[in-house]
């Protein structure tokens, strides 16, 4: 079974504060720290979906509970999987310090055994789809490097465009990546991926976002695996911010259903 | 049959709620098909089979009775038939499977009931996973979590800040699942076939037979144990201590109706029967106690998973080369690291040690000192959906090895094909040596429902 780096919540959860400085020309390096420090609330929980679809057009589903919550020193993402039924009550718990360091751990149905992850999971697929655990992971900033190349309209939403890098290989699958940040909000809602050769591989690509509860969140987004040919559908289904989760779910002995 | 009865009983006087329960809140049930079938490589020794298959169907269900309290019930059928020498020995049961309540408080967690408890942290080869008995009637060709069925345990755990401690205790001993007579895999093979086609022997071997003398359920038989665990420095540790029987993959023989035998493999026996003696019929079998202390951790050491369990044993059971059983204190300690490469590929290499105290020659299989690498390799394709795997396992000691390749495929999710083959072996005198002629290719398919 795959090890998941559980930060691609990022993805779903892109809560917004109005920038206080968006007058001030903003470095490559503060555009992803502000992507990096985006507010999340103080916790959230979400039902969502995710649709594999290959060349043919068959489609594969799989649905999903995730808890996040932040405190002083880490982000922590809890997450259970609900259907199909080979993976269901698989269940992650991931824990992102703010000095960059993470734990991640999970729980397997069939072993009865929550088993401590290790980083060279990150680069795999997660649960079949063609997002890995690095596409989903939160990135720290200190981990990579950052130039903005230009900035343009993403459907109709003004952007900065980064390219980013990674300081050391170990950070990255990818030799880099493009994105485009929204100016109102740092989202990233769209990144253009690149192999260790250079060629083109994957597309991420948000196709809808709107604020829920003030905070604006990707509602759904595509990851398309370009050599393949197949692409992946995030759905969420059900979002609510602010709930008060309490800490037991984030913790290990939550993980057995 | 009476075990699941006096289960359920206890179950309910100690879980019966003092108002009534309106419904199982949130129910969920599940089902399972497991089918597996294995044909033989080689057919050369007398009396060996030719094929096997095995089926499990498994029905599950759980729900919540109150916001603290789940209960889960399961039962499970089973079929398991070796085929050769012109006959089927069958072995059908319906089993009660995972049943118990679970009553989760604020920092305590109460399970009763028929459950499958993991100890340890190690993956497939883990010396402190002793809670449950094994089904090794396929000997380990089975994986691990396919081969552990459940078993009444009341467990309670308490979970402070940073530490749990459990503790679990049961009042019937466990006891692994094995064949005795007649399959490839059984403890004794087709030994009473062997002898009965010696005419001067074959009404005495018709008649003889094992006496098991297992113990009912008892407080004086009573399995118990704890666990505490805890994390420091982004280290997991466990310490462990469990009172148990004989959880070796060997009988403890007492008692053997032929004297004067020195063998230096089972597969002797028949040709060592000639300078023996025979005092009678019945193979007496005891299930001595075997206390197990543990230490355990896990950890991540760059981008790899590290892992290692030390575990030693008060009275580890071996064979003598008189057949008879001996006790023996012995450690074992189990280091393992896994990792995943950027290319896929996913190795897992364990490596592991045991050293049997007041060892002498007269042990039949096991050296004083013994030393195996176990390596699992696999790799995915079609998005994951195919699987090529290489279970491994080589004894640095002995030199026996066993080799498991397999591949599967999910047609869907909820349906995978896997077909492989066992390959094991070892020098003549080698445990493995016995299973020399049970290479196998097999073919399953698992669904679930």
């Amino acid at each position: 079974m795959r090890v998941f780096t559980l930060f691609w919540i990022l993805f779903l959860i892109l809560p917004l504060t109005e920038p206080k400085a968006q007058a001030q020309k903003l470095s490559a390096q503060d555009i992803a720290w502000a992507v990096y420090n985006r507010p999340v609330g103080k916790d959230s929980e979400s039902y969502t979906q995710m649709i594999l679809i290959d060349r043919r057009g068959h489609k594969k589903e799989r649905k999903m509970y995730v808890a996040v919550k932040d405190d002083p020193k880490a982000r922590k993402t809890f997450m259970r999987f609900l259907s199909p039924l080979d993976i269901r009550n698989t269940s992650f718990l991931s824990i992102s310090y703010n000095n960059g360091k993470e734990e991640q751990f999970l729980y397997l149905p069939a072993l009865r055994r929550v088993r401590r992850i290790a980083g060279s999971f990150r680069f795999h697929r997660f649960v079949n789809s063609d997002f890995t655990y690095e596409d989903l992971e939160r990135r720290c900033p200190k981990k990579y490097n950052y130039q903005l190349m230009k900035e343009e309209n993403y459907k109709a939403s003004p952007c900065y465009v980064l390219k980013c890098w990674p300081k050391k290989r170990k950070y990255s699958a990818y030799q880099y990546w493009v994105e485009w940040v929204t100016k109102k909000g740092f989202l990233v809602v769209k990144v253009d991926y690149y192999d260790r050769r250079g060629h083109l591989c994957k597309r991420f690509e948000a196709l809808e976002w709107k604020p829920i509860q003030g905070y604006w969140t990707i509602i759904s987004s595509k990851m398309t695996d370009l050599k393949r040919k197949h692409y992946t559908l995030l759905i969420v289904d059900k979002i609510r911010y602010n709930v008060g989760l309490k800490n037991k779910i984030f913790t290990r002995r939550n993980l057995r259903p | 049959m009476k075990k699941a009865t006096g289960l359920l009983v206890l179950i309910f006087m100690v879980f019966a709620p003092s108002r009534p329960v309106k419904a199982l809140e949130n129910f969920d049930f599940k089902g399972e098909l497991w089918a597996r079938g294995a044909l033989h490589l080689k057919q050369q020794r007398p009396y060996q089979d030719n094929s096997l298959d095995h089926e499990t169907l498994l029905l599950q269900g759980e729900g919540d009775l109150s916001e603290e309290i789940l209960f889960k019930a399961g039962t499970r059928l089973e079929r398991l038939a070796f085929h050769g020498n012109g006959s089927t020995r069958e072995d059908t049961r319906l089993e009660l499977w995972e049943t118990y309540l679970d009553y989760r408080g604020g920092s305590y967690q109460i399970t009763l009931g028929n459950q499958i408890i993991r100890w340890g942290k190690t993956d497939e080869m883990t010396i402190l996973d002793n809670l449950n008995p094994q089904d090794l009637r396929e000997l380990m060709t089975l994986r691990l979590e396919e081969r552990k069925h459940p078993w009444p345990w009341l467990r309670a755990q308490y979970f402070a800040s940073n530490l749990t401690l459990e503790g679990v205790f049961t009042i019937w001993p466990v006891w692994h699942m094995k064949e005795d007579f007649g399959t490839d895999w059984a403890a004794f093979d087709h030994l009473k076939a062997q002898l009965e086609d010696i005419p001067a022997l074959k009404s005495w071997a018709r008649s003889l037979k094992l006496d098991k003398q297992r113990p009912g359920p008892s407080l004086r038989d009573a399995e118990w144990g704890f666990r505490l665990t805890g994390t420091f420095s982004s280290v997991d540790w466990e310490a462990s201590f469990l009172h148990a029987h004989n959880r070796s993959f060997y009988y403890y023989i007492t008692s053997f109706p032929i004297k004067g035998l020195w063998l230096n493999s089972i597969s002797d026996i028949s040709s060592a029967l000639s300078r023996a003696i025979i005092v009678g019929n019945t193979i007496r079998i005891s299930r001595p106690e075997d206390d197990i202390l543990g230490l355990a951790f896990e950890t991540t050491w760059g981008e790899a998973g590290l892992r290692g369990e030390f575990a030693y044993h008060t009275n580890q059971v071996f064979l003598r080369k008189d057949l008879y059983g001996v006790r023996k204190p012995c450690w074992q300690y189990v280091l393992g690291l896994d990792y995943q490469f950027m290319n896929g590929l996913y190795a897992n290499l364990q490596f592991s040690q045991r050293y049997i105290q007041g060892w002498d020659k007269s042990i039949l299989f096991e050296p004083r000192w013994d030393s195996g690498l176990f390596l699992r390799l696999s790799k995915t394709y079609l998005q994951d959906f195919l699987e090529c795997r290489l279970d491994a396992y080589y004894d640095l000691t002995t030199r026996m090895y066993y080799l498991n390749p397999e591949v599967r495929y999910k047609i869907q999710d909820e349906y995978t094909l896997f077909m492989g083959l066992h390959l094991l072996d070892g020098p003549a005198g080698t445990f493995f040596d016995l299973y020399d002629a049970n290479d196998q290719i097999y073919v399953g398919l698992k669904a679930v429902f």
